[in-house]
């Protein structure tokens, strides 16, 4: 069962247990559709800010 | 009511479903996040002791000393990413994790000792620990 298919599930029973389901459905979508690529491209660009601030703290080498 | 419980029934399989399916297919989306997780934690971390070294309470010195060894940290993060990433490569990302893991280690053993004002040692000692947890993290889905 892929997660679109899980998806489309819980929103059909989460129509009849809004409150139980909805929370499951909403932490799913959350984290759906960010695939790991994409999450170590966003660390890449985040080590990259902190070399940054860390070279504009530090002297220029001599 | 029949249909109550064979929705609760329904509910029990998709949540089994749900998580199992996640635990197996997405590790690798899994390790990225937590990878994401320990950049922002050290970005934190690093805001955290600029403005504690602008407030005075940290020397330029300790400052420069902390500033250098968050520069390796984030050399061996962009390393741990490749490993994760370009390679799928367990045992490069667990020899990364543990060259952070010893750099982190001295910040909070180390560097933080030197700083004199209790709230701001407290806060980086936070910080440290939040990322070495999440490094663990990481090592622990390495090892798998």
């Amino acid at each position: 069962m892929t997660t679109a298919e899980i998806l489309q599930l819980l929103g059909l029973i989460s129509a009849a247990e809004p409150a139980v389901l909805g929370f499951i459905k909403t932490l799913l979508e959350q984290t759906q559709g960010m695939t790991g690529d994409q999450f170590l491209a966003e660390a890449d660009d985040i080590w990259a800010q902190i070399k940054a601030n860390a070279q504009a703290e530090l002297p220029p080498p001599q | 009511m029949k249909r109550k419980q064979s929705l609760y029934v329904a509910s029990a399989i998709v949540a089994v479903l749900l998580l199992s399916g996640w635990a197996c297919q997405n590790n690798y989306a899994k390790a990225g996040q937590l990878a994401k997780d320990v950049a922002a934690s050290v970005l934190v971390a690093q805001q955290v002791e600029i403005q504690a070294h602008k407030a005075g309470f940290i020397d330029d010195t300790l400052h420069q000393a902390i500033q250098q060894e968050l520069l390796a940290v984030a050399d061996a993060g962009t390393r741990l990413d490749a490993a994760i990433n370009q390679a799928h490569n367990a045992s490069g990302a667990l020899a990364e994790i543990q060259v952070m893991d010893k750099l982190l280690s001295d910040l909070s053993q180390g560097k933080l000792a030197a700083i004199k004002d209790q709230n701001t040692k407290i806060a980086l000692a936070a910080a440290f620990l939040t990322i070495q947890t999440t490094l663990d993290n990481i090592a622990a889905f390495g090892g798998k």
